[in-house]
């Protein structure tokens, strides 16, 4: 914990600041603009921190994602398009809300939710990630490959169709083992030296997630695009302080979102609906729900920022990422020379305190970015799309180029990005294979130690902290499909 | 046809690349496949059903062609993976400046932007980029035949 407090120190430096600043203000920029979000931001940054030390690269990366969170709640209240998953459910009131003419209330109800929502999420973070990396380093061969396997649980859980998400998520698994393993067997190279080491992490994820919504964003074209909003600070402010009326309800909100937000791949998105529903259920108004009021805006938007502490949590802890913004940030963690697991946490658990106390800081420069964004939504989202899409595609190319210094990387982040789109189109879930990818390799290694340390697989069910990741893992499959259920029933009644 | 061919092309394209992966296992011994035999007998199974279902749900379809809308989208994306691919082949021979700045030019032209605006926009875009890329990251972006 005093890591945390000297961490203060450390990034309130000029530099820090200016890395939070620069970092805020480009995920709220990506997070509004439609189609891009804070994943696809720090896909493109990450070149740039390959030469940064890993506190200044976290810190910016960490930026980025928190900008990211709330520039995706402007598009849905203004344009009924959330920026991003997470934003689903700010479209059942925000967008009503805007309609009736009353923008900036819901802008300010966003704003601030979304930095209560931030502060539970972070304080939660600082209260269980120590404890939950004290238990992880009791973790060997066994404990290890069922964090795996917890982590893959999830990914039926990922999409409506549970069969297809299973066989994205084997395929990524298949697709991880690439190269050549701890035997110095080689598997799946094709001759090429440039899969020896493993499928290179970061052009494939920036083929499979990034490139794909800028080809549905060229398909689109400028239609649907933001129409000239004037903004009131005034209004926007009363709209902010209109948030304090509602206090339990964010609070317990907010909480559920960490709760939802801990278990990977059940993501923003989820937590956003489900507490929208809770909020509904409870409120002795619920027939207002979906008429635009301040109440639904504060449920989701203090739930979907909240539930990203919850995500960092296992990123940073686990090593399993909890949405496509953190495996990118796990991709640069790997890039790093860290091995992503529960000794990364008391390796640099310096470094990872330090961020922490940035990511406090950071919810009040993106209060400071949000007002600016709302202030000047019209401006921004002017950019047309046939000047942002050829420029996002040569910054993708030179991304991956960048990440290996060859032309291999951009080829196969093409590749990627067509498989990607394909799938996209044909509701394939991305999320899966991209989880398969980063979890396949810890998955084989562990298991290969297993059969080296047991001499039965079945033996590592006598150890309680194994029994217990696959209660959890059982638990993580049963409980989203009820989360759903439950989204389900949600969206049915709001329409 | 066509439209059914679409729908299956993610699960061969999988599919096939995971039949591959399989056999080049087998090749690497009993270590070798600790994980990937049971991760491919597990695709393999969902595969079939998802093979079957697809098939099912093209027959249900009253409309099996692919509709104008779709058409429209997909070349708009082919044609973004083609200049992609054109602009990745074309890097090591024209050079970083050169090649960005006519691949951003064609696009915003493609997509609409007036011939002028393109042009001056694509070169200080290239040139921001190269000078961040190039001499700030030390990037060792490629030199075209002109040195730059």
């Amino acid at each position: 914990m005093e890591h945390f407090f000297s961490g203060f120190a450390i990034v309130l430096q000029l530099k820090y600041i200016l890395f939070m600043f620069g970092g805020v203000f480009m995920g709220t920029v990506l997070g509004f603009l439609p189609g891009l979000n804070a994943a696809m931001g720090i896909a493109l940054m990450l070149p740039l921190t390959y030469t940064m030390p890993p506190l200044d690269a976290l810190v910016f990366l960490a930026s980025i994602y928190t900008g990211g969170l709330f520039g995706g709640a402007v598009t849905a209240i203004l344009i009924n398009t959330p920026g991003s998953n997470a934003n689903i459910a700010t479209t059942l009131d925000g967008y009503p809300m805007h309609q009736k003419g009353e923008s900036e209330r819901a802008l300010g109800l966003a704003l601030c939710s979304s930095v209560i929502g931030g502060l539970v999420g972070m304080t939660c973070l600082i209260l269980i990630a120590g404890p939950m990396a004290e238990a992880a380093l009791k973790f060997g061969p066994a404990e290890m490959f069922m964090v795996a396997f917890f982590g893959l649980t999830v990914v039926g859980s990922l999409s409506d169709d549970v069969i297809k998400s299973l066989f994205s998520g084997l395929v990524g698994l298949l697709l991880g083992t690439v190269g050549i393993n701890d035997m110095g067997i080689e598997r799946g190279t094709m001759g090429s030296i440039y899969l020896m080491e493993g499928l290179p992490l970061i052009p494939a994820l920036i083929g499979f997630l990034a490139l794909p919504a800028i080809y549905d964003l060229v398909a689109k074209g400028d239609a649907g695009q933001m129409t000239a909003q004037r903004v009131s600070l005034k209004k926007l402010w009363s709209g902010c302080c209109e948030v304090f009326k509602h206090p339990v309800q964010a609070l317990l909100c907010s909480l559920a979102g960490v709760v939802i937000g801990i278990m990977p791949a059940a993501g923003a998105s989820i937590a956003g609906l489900f507490c929208y529903n809770q909020s509904k259920q409870f409120s002795k108004r619920p027939q207002d729900f979906g008429s635009g009021i301040a109440e639904g805006i504060v449920a989701c938007e203090t739930a979907n920022n909240a539930s990203e502490g919850g995500a960092l949590a296992t990123m940073f802890v686990l090593g399993i990422p909890g949405s496509n913004a953190t495996a990118m940030m796990l991709g640069a963690v790997v890039l790093m020379g860290w091995t992503p697991g529960p000794r990364m946490f008391s390796q640099y658990g310096d470094i990872i305190y330090t961020v922490f106390s940035s990511l406090f800081i950071q919810q009040f420069v993106m209060l400071f970015f949000g007002i600016l964004l709302c202030l000047l939504a019209t401006k921004l989202s002017r950019i047309s799309v046939k000047y942002l899409a050829p420029t996002i595609i040569m910054l993708t190319v030179v991304g991956a180029f960048s990440s290996g210094y060859n032309l291999f990387d951009p080829s196969l982040m093409i590749g990627c990005s067509v498989l990607g789109w394909l799938m996209k189109r044909h509701n394939y879930p991305v999320m899966p294979l991209v989880l398969g990818i980063l979890l396949g390799d810890i998955a084989d290694a562990e298991l290969m130690r297993i059969f080296q340390s047991f001499d039965h697989f079945y033996e590592i069910f006598t150890r309680p902290i194994v029994l217990t990741l696959l209660s959890i893992s059982i638990l993580s499959v049963t409980l989203p499909q009820y989360l759903r259920w439950k989204r389900k029933r949600a969206s049915k009644s709001a329409v | 046809m066509l439209k059914l061919m679409l729908r299956l092309l993610p699960l061969f394209t999988m599919g096939g690349w995971s039949v591959y992966y399989y056999l080049d296992t087998l090749k690497g011994g009993e270590e070798a496949g600790y994980l990937t035999k049971p991760v491919f007998y597990a695709i393999a199974a969902l595969g079939a059903v998802i093979f079957a279902r697809e098939i099912a749900r093209w027959r249900r379809e009253n409309d099996r062609s692919l509709g104008a809308a779709d058409r429209k989208k997909m070349a708009k994306a082919a044609v973004c993976v083609t200049a992609s691919v054109v602009y990745v082949a074309a890097l090591p021979k024209a050079g970083f400046l050169l090649a960005t700045t006519l691949f951003l030019c064609a696009g915003f032209i493609w997509l609409g932007a007036k011939k002028h605006h393109a042009l001056i926009l694509s070169v200080l875009l290239s040139g921001a980029v190269y000078g961040i890329f190039k001499y700030a990251l030390a990037v060792p972006l490629f030199s075209g035949p002109w040195g730059f």
